[in-house]
């Protein structure tokens, strides 16, 4: 393995012009509201995205960075999840995605896999006291919730039924999710229903497969946009058949530190991208 | 004479430029080297833009710009390489232009796979993915040929994905899958695995890719190896892909390289909790 000293990753990001702000994301007085403020006067309203994906990337790594046990990372993203949330939902974004378990993470230590679902429930929780009610979010959950704890399925199917007819932002959250298990899902139930003869092999198509996904529901199910933080550039197997033309955007943030001048740049750097025209030989 | 001494100049420079290259290969080579390389060739239309030639050529330079690209991978090491040509959605552009990417694609086919084309030379396999269904019979034809004639080549595979999407070749390999099933019989109750699946995609001639490279600066995957990229880098450049060189190449392989023990415990376990 060579040792390498890591280059500054200037492609994380489009800026239509430049942030000052200090590597550690320490802000000096009132610099952040103004911060705030700046960004939100460059968006338009008319190119937001309409549904945002984001994998939630660097809890371990904040913590660690700070000295403090993981599980006070996974509690500080917890909060963080919130209030961005809030922040997608006075933006106007319709649907959030957020990855919150992979069918990978399985394998991590039976003790933080316990604290992550106590965790997931405490959120489902404060989003059923706080934001369901006052701004009228609509929470769903996506993945194979047979795995999840008694407790965790419980409270997913009493909060999705209790802000079923809420018309605000569409919070989904996939919980021990895999992209590729969700194509091979779809495929199975495309089988038995050629097996029991309703369907014809050759019928099978896209549209077909797409409409047999697990995140066939909200009115948008394919992402405009993946933000990921912490700087890895990778997909993890997150939503594979529905990012196909969504734009990725890679911070180098740690989850917990991505506050909303992060969230409002990345969408600002779409905006960018979708005003100027798609240029390129693919769409 | 001047001539002479001019070209023996030429080529002791050619030379040495070539050892730092694999001084500089041999140097990657302590780490590890991905095994498969995923190229989006974007950009060729504004390369011709930019410096004022007609698309045709711009698609030329873009050629050359591949194998460059193949000759410095062929030497690095990497084992497969799949370029992306064509997709579904470009059969939507205007049909002149379709028409010049395929006589160029006819064309550029046509001289590689002669005897003393560089595949031959460099003993590379090519294998075409997509839906070759929907291209012009000529073309097909030669794909076809094309692969034939260099499948016994061992050295380096490279796949060209044209008139492919990631959506449509995993609802064909749903397809294959069921009629599979069906053709096996109803008496035993099978169900579709993930397996099955990953067997019947166009892409199952190569691994899944480490590194995925798209110029351009663009940073979508355009319905391309949606499936098989789940673990990889992406890197995004913003060089245009006719610009494109050893130091993108480079700057890849040493990303993979620094996330690449994690990457790998990765992927172990998505074979791992597959099996569940």
């Amino acid at each position: 393995m060579i040792p390498l000293v890591l280059f500054h990753n200037s492609m994380s990001s489009l800026k239509p012009c430049r942030a000052t702000k200090t590597t550690t994301g320490e802000w000096p007085n009132g610099a952040r509201e103004n911060e705030v403020i700046r960004l939100r006067g460059y968006l338009n309203q008319e190119f937001m995205p309409k549904h945002v994906a984001l994998i939630m990337d660097g809890n371990g790594r904040w913590a660690k960075k700070r000295g403090l046990a993981v599980q006070d990372g996974h509690k500080s993203g917890r909060i963080n999840l919130k209030y961005l949330t809030y922040n997608c939902s006075n933006l106007g974004i319709k649907m959030l995605t957020a990855y919150a378990f992979s069918t990978e993470n399985w394998n991590r230590s039976r003790m933080e896999i316990a604290f992550l679902m106590t965790t997931f429930e405490e959120f489902i929780q404060s989003l059923v006291e706080d934001l369901m009610t006052r701004h009228d979010i609509r929470f769903s959950a996506i993945g194979e919730k047979s795995r999840l704890p008694e407790s965790l399925q419980s409270a997913i199917s009493k909060a999705e039924e209790m802000s079923r007819t809420n018309k605000g932002l569409h919070f989904v959250m996939a919980m021990s999710y895999s992209g590729r298990n969700d194509v091979v899902e779809a495929a199975k139930i495309i089988a038995k229903k050629v097996e029991r003869g309703t369907l014809q092999t050759s019928e099978i198509d896209e549209a077909m497969l797409e409409q047999e996904l697990m995140t066939n529901i909200g009115q948008f199910p394919n992402p405009d946009m993946l933000i990921r933080t912490s700087g890895e550039l990778r997909l993890s197997n997150f939503l594979m058949w529905q990012l196909a033309y969504s734009q990725f955007y890679f911070s180098d943030k740690l989850f917990p530190d991505f506050g909303e001048e992060d969230l409002l740049e990345a969408l600002a750097s779409y905006q960018y991208r979708v005003s100027a025209g798609f240029e390129s030989d693919w769409k | 004479m001047e001539k002479q001494s001019s070209s023996v100049v030429v080529r002791l420079l050619g030379s040495l430029v070539g050892y730092m290259r694999r001084f500089l290969f041999r140097f990657l080579s302590v780490g590890p080297i991905p095994r498969h390389m995923a190229f989006i060739l974007d950009g060729n239309r504004r390369y011709a833009r930019k410096w004022k030639m007609d698309d045709r050529m711009g698609y030329k330079v873009g050629f050359l710009a591949l194998m460059r690209l193949m000759r410095c991978c062929h030497e690095l090491g990497v084992k497969y390489i799949t370029v992306y040509v064509f997709s579904i959605e470009n059969f939507k552009r205007r049909p002149e232009e379709v028409q010049t990417v395929m006589e160029l694609m006819l064309e550029k086919i046509e001289g590689l796979i002669k005897e003393e084309g560089i595949l031959n030379q460099y003993g590379v396999r090519v294998e075409f993915a997509g839906n070759l269904k929907l291209l012009s019979e000529p073309v097909r034809i030669a794909a076809e040929k094309a692969m034939r004639v260099t499948a016994h080549n061992k050295s380096l595979v490279l796949v060209v994905a044209v008139a492919y999407t990631s959506t449509d070749e995993m609802a064909q390999a749903a397809q294959e899958c069921c009629r599979d099933k069906a053709d096996r019989g109803s008496q035993q109750q099978q169900l579709v695995e993930l397996a099955d699946v990953e067997r019947h995609m166009y892409m199952a001639v190569a691994p899944d890719p480490e590194i995925l490279l798209r110029t351009s600066g663009e940073k979508r995957l355009s319905n391309f190896l949606l499936w098989q990229t789940s673990n990889s880098v992406l890197y995004s450049p913003a060089a245009l892909w006719p610009e494109v060189g050893l130091r993108h190449l480079v700057w890849a392989v040493l990303n993979f390289q620094r996330v690449q023990p994690y990457l790998h415990k990765r992927r172990n376990h998505l074979y791992l909790s597959t099996q569940q």
